[in-house]
């Protein structure tokens, strides 16, 4: 059997079998650290070449972020306010602070607030938008746009 | 001036959803843990400004099939109403990579030409060494790494195949009458081991200096050697020419980036798969089929 098509472990036991033919005994120290792979990264940039784009990101781990007692309702009570006052004249500004409050609370909000929420939000966001005319029915995958 | 997305965990955009928005920023990524991972159905984009590309992967380091959507091109919103049996309930991270105006910027595609640069290189340094290449090298875009979590690579990672050979050397005891016993070693020369399978990537930085100009540099070297009796071995004696070769690489690139050395640009940043066209409204593709190098002219 050629050596790629050797699981790890049979490779090993290959591996021992030839090792204990040449007379070498092994140690279980020596068998543990055998176990696993060889590995390192290595820095080889200079100052200068630390410059890069502009970057940031999230990591959602669970639905529901640290919060105090009453924070999300009072977030979802500040979404609702935002919906109920924002006009077309306040679009601009109106725009970021609903979206900031709605990436905050969309996670944590039941099934029945986010089917409440969620197209009100949305078209709130993108007011010129078309929603697709023509929705997915089959199990393949379906692309659109306008 | 942003590039708004959300995932929705239906199709048709039904059920829990996530939001992002790029807002000022270039890249804007979302890693998915226990709650949303592999829940995803349906994905949208709206271009709020910008032109811009959204990728949803199957992996949650930004790795393995994405699916991907156009905007701000021929599409002010595009939308997967389905990924499709294939990539359904499959996303672990997404990337919203806003883009500048398309006059401003130039893409280029690495892969083609990076890689066959790379394996001359690497055929000359390793000549008559006990490594050779398994393969061609893949090219790849590595977001976000742990090793240096604000910055997106062009990755070069090529397998290798390490020969071992052992020495074997004995000792043989000779009785001395008069004092100390002779011990004399006998060298009974090398003996053909397994071969071992090893990697090495080389991630590269694309990015403009304070001067406006463009450069591309080997920033980390990664080594690894598969787990064997004799992997730290092989690794002590495969990682300093490996290491070393990142300054040819960085020369090799540098140099390849003759057309760029006369103008003065304002970013750089890397694009998943291949170039993306932006009267199609999205397309589908594996991490590893290309990666996209745009310049922002300043």
């Amino acid at each position: 059997m050629k050596d790629s098509l050797k699981t790890p472990e049979q490779r090993l036991v290959s591996e021992i079998q030839q090792f204990t033919a040449l007379g070498a005994g092994c140690t279980p120290e020596f068998l543990i650290q055998s176990s696993q792979t060889a590995q390192g990264i290595y820095d080889v940039g200079d100052a200068q070449s630390r410059a890069s784009s502009t970057v940031t990101g999230r990591y959602l781990v669970s639905r529901y972020p640290l919060a105090g007692l009453g924070q999300i309702d009072g977030a979802i009570n500040e979404l609702r306010q935002l919906l109920e006052t924002a006009c077309d004249e306040r679009y601009n500004t109106n725009r970021n602070d609903l979206l900031q409050v709605w990436m905050s609370v969309e996670r944590c909000l039941t099934k029945e607030e986010h089917r409440h929420l969620s197209p009100t939000v949305l078209a709130r966001l993108f007011p010129n938008d078309k929603a697709p005319t023509v929705l997915n029915r089959e199990r393949t995958s379906q692309l659109g746009g306008f | 001036m942003s590039v708004t997305s959300v995932l929705w965990e239906d199709i048709n955009f039904g059920g829990a959803s996530s939001t992002s928005d790029s807002g000022t920023f270039r890249y804007f990524w979302n890693k998915y843990g226990s709650a949303q991972n592999d829940t995803f159905s349906s994905m949208r984009a709206w271009a709020a400004g910008n032109r811009g590309n959204v990728y949803a992967f199957e992996h949650i380091n930004f790795d393995g099939e994405f699916a991907a959507l156009n905007v701000g091109g021929k599409f002010s919103s595009a939308w997967w109403s389905y990924f499709g049996d294939d990539f359904n309930d499959k996303v672990s991270s997404s990337l919203i990579v806003a883009r500048s105006p398309k006059s401003a910027e130039t893409e280029v595609p690495l892969r083609s030409n990076v890689t066959s640069q790379f394996a001359t290189i690497f055929d000359r340094k390793t000549q008559d060494k006990p490594v050779s290449r398994n393969g061609d090298p893949r090219m790849y875009a590595t977001y976000f790494p742990s090793f240096d979590p604000n910055k997106a690579f062009a990755t070069i990672d090529q397998a290798l195949t390490v020969q071992v050979r052992i020495p074997i050397k004995t000792r043989v005891k000779i009785p001395n009458p008069f004092g100390d016993d002779w011990v004399i070693e006998i060298d009974l020369g090398e003996v053909r081991w397994v071969d071992y399978a090893a990697s090495v990537q080389y991630h590269i930085s694309f990015f403009v200096s304070e001067d406006g100009h463009l450069h591309g540099q080997v920033l980390w070297v990664g080594v690894w050697v598969e787990a064997g009796l004799v992997s730290t071995q092989v690794f002590n004696d495969l990682k300093p020419p490996l290491v070393e070769a990142a300054g040819d690489v960085t020369s090799a690139i540098e140099s390849a980036l003759v057309f760029f050395a006369r103008s003065k640009f304002a970013d750089a940043y890397l694009l998943p798969g291949p170039p993306p066209d932006m009267e199609q409204a999205g397309f589908k593709a594996h991490y590893d089929d290309d990666v996209t190098l745009v310049v922002v002219n300043a």
